[in-house]
């Protein structure tokens, strides 16, 4: 088997605040394939935001090693390197500098990466843009005069500007309204398509990937808790966690509503609060929680093929 | 249904502006009755949250431009005086914001903050009565420790349980309708699901009416039983939330459905065609008919208001069609 594009092994980061240290991640292995779209979801607070800036070389684990294509990538990354991994944030507004034009934002990434001799910048960034659909009359616009719909399709010309292998998209439609979501999922998977790109996919909302990502793995207070093949998570999710989660989708129709799995939302459990230091770190908010949840840990414990999940008591 | 206690008709809005006027709500009829959960579903500058700070009479009066009714109780808050609206405001008619981080005041304690909303409007008379009243209240919101909860500023506290602080505020006068705009939607689903359930049943024990504003259809069917549908100012549809999500019958109610992520089937949500029309020139008569799939001459004149069945009506000439047909 050729190696994946994209392998996370092992990946763990924490935080000093003052004297106190903060497990944001844990162990996390993972893997993205040429062409594939790999949902990671999650809870704020999961961890989920931190994965996508180590990936993107943003931020260096504490330990662990990322690869691509094989190869692993130093603390400090090559130019060439950079230019594989790009990442596309939530909120386009503050993504993208107010006081350059969408042409300077842009044609930024060509500059930096030297894919273009200068003569030919201003025609390639007018296919950019074409190609994530905008017209080229908004290239000397400021992001603050544009829709939200229209400042996320920059954000997204600029990071396919350096022609990379992955991107890392994190919560790229969830500062948006439905419409204009459904016009940037639509986006996505065109662009994933036509420029044979890998996603890594980063959203607290699973019916958004639903369609969109062929795997799903479930953080929770950073680990990973339930990992499998997107249309097994849905139908037969393991972790309770990951039940709460489908659960708690707001659906339109009476069908849907029968599939989502039953979760006891009247039992008030709490909302949050501190991870126990032993034990499975979901076990407060657990109304299935049973005597070894408060001891052990659960290990990650494969169900069915490439299905897993951390839990002493899956269900249903 | 019984006597309504928010009733709004031909309600007009515009804000004149350097550009010109703006006409932002055109003949907005809408009504809630006492103690039900209403929602007013648009996409973002749709004038939903206009709408709602109309009702409760934070526009700008040298700028705002607004004529019709809007009957709360008996009384018309659109000739309504500040002083009038100042006694309504916090104690029979609350508000919900999106974000509770941004809406707390960071610099006050929470139980500076529920004991000052107590004080002002009598509900206890002494500091110590408000406390003693403000920590009972957020114990029926499912906190554990209303002591540290009080005791701790905004940035303290998780943002779901800024939430639960703020549902507190805004139900401890035990008002007659709370506005809620868009509650929970900059938190976590879960948290979201929480908190809309907190509501439900918070509501329903102190017979408060809800009317609530969001993007979500999904949040609609989980909260109201019955919704309006608005674009661009305007009321397309209205109808019991079942019905209407099963049967929607104005093109925009059904294009805003499709664009719904769903947990069935395998195709991708679909976006809806066009922009939302500039509110200083807005189209004539319909005003979705430019993104319209079924545009047609018709469109250019106001659309009348039709019955489907009973308590579900639609603006749209292609349902006068259909009856006709």
């Amino acid at each position: 088997m050729t190696a994946p594009l994209l392998a996370v092994n092992g990946l763990t980061k924490h935080y000093r605040i003052g004297e106190r240290r903060v497990l944001a991640l844990r162990g996390i292995d993972l893997s993205v394939a040429r062409n594939e779209v790999v949902a990671v979801v999650g809870e704020s607070g999961s961890g989920k935001s931190t994965l996508g800036h180590l990936v993107v070389g943003m931020e260096s684990p504490t330990s662990g090693s990322i690869m691509l294509d094989g190869q692993e990538l130093p603390p400090r990354r090559s130019r060439a390197q950079r230019r594989r991994l790009q990442l596309v944030q939530q909120n386009p507004l503050s993504a993208l500098n107010p006081r350059r034009t969408v042409y300077q934002s842009v044609v930024l990434p060509l500059r930096i990466h030297r894919v273009e001799p200068r003569s030919r910048q201003r025609s390639r960034v007018a296919e950019l843009l074409t190609t994530v659909g905008l017209a080229e009359d908004i290239m000397d616009r400021h992001p603050q005069v544009l829709s939200g719909g229209q400042r996320q399709r920059v954000a997204l010309a600029r990071a396919i500007a350096g022609g990379p292998d992955a991107l890392v998209l994190d919560e790229p439609t969830s500062a948006l309204d439905v419409s204009v979501q459904a016009l940037v999922l639509e986006l996505l998977v065109e662009l994933q398509r036509r420029l044979a790109l890998s996603y890594l996919f980063i959203t607290h909302d699973l019916s958004v990937v639903r369609v969109v990502a062929q795997r799903v793995i479930v953080l929770y207070r950073g680990l990973v808790i339930e990992s499998g093949p997107t249309d097994a998570v849905f139908a037969t999710p393991l972790h309770r966690f990951t039940q709460m989660l489908i659960s708690a989708l707001p659906v339109v129709s009476r069908a849907e509503q029968r599939l989502k799995p039953s979760w006891p939302w009247d039992r008030e459990m709490g909302v949050g609060g501190a991870v126990p230091a032993v034990g499975c770190p979901f076990r407060p908010r657990c109304p299935y929680a049973i005597e070894p949840c408060a001891e052990v840990e659960p290990p990650l414990t494969p169900v069915r093929s490439n299905h897993a999940a951390r839990c002493h008591n899956p269900g249903p | 249904m019984t006597a309504p206690i928010l009733d709004i008709r031909g309600l007009d809005l515009s804000f004149d502006m350097f550009e010109g006027r703006s006409h932002v709500l055109r003949q907005v009829a809408l009504t809630v009755g006492a103690g039900q959960r209403v929602a007013l579903v648009g996409e973002s500058g749709c004038g939903k949250s206009v709408l709602l700070r109309a009702i409760l009479g934070l526009l700008d009066r040298r700028k705002r431009v607004m004529t019709g009714e809007i009957r709360f109780d008996g009384t018309d808050l659109v000739r309504e005086r500040e002083s009038g609206l100042r006694a309504i405001r916090g104690s029979r008619i609350s508000m919900i914001f999106q974000d509770p981080s941004s809406s707390l005041n960071p610099v006050f304690t929470i139980a500076d903050q529920l004991t000052e909303v107590i004080l002002r409007h009598g509900t206890a008379k002494t500091t110590q009565a408000a406390l003693a009243l403000a920590t009972s209240a957020l114990r029926l919101v499912a906190i554990d420790e209303p002591e540290r909860v009080l005791a701790s500023y905004p940035f303290q506290l998780s943002g779901g349980m800024n939430q639960r602080v703020m549902i507190t505020m805004a139900l401890i006068n035990r008002p007659r309708l709370v506005l809620a705009d868009e509650p929970g939607t900059a938190l976590d689903v879960t948290i979201q699901e929480q908190t809309l359930r907190l509501m439900r049943r918070l509501t329903t024990d102190i017979g408060a009416a809800v009317l609530m504003v969001t993007h979500n259809l999904g949040v609609v069917r989980e909260f109201a039983e019955y919704v309006y549908v608005m674009y661009a100012g305007t009321i397309v549809e209205h109808g019991p939330v079942d019905e209407l999500l099963e049967s929607p019958r104005h093109p925009y109610t059904a294009a805003l459905l499709a664009a719904v992520p769903r947990l069935d089937g395998h195709s991708l949500p679909r976006p809806i065609a066009g922009t939302v029309p500039n509110f200083l020139s807005p189209p004539p008569g319909c005003r979705f008919q430019p993104r319209c799939p079924h545009a047609r001459p018709a469109c250019d004149a106001p659309p009348p208001m039709l019955t489907v069945a009973a308590g579900h009506e639609v603006a749209c000439v292609l349902h006068a069609e259909k009856v006709a047909a």
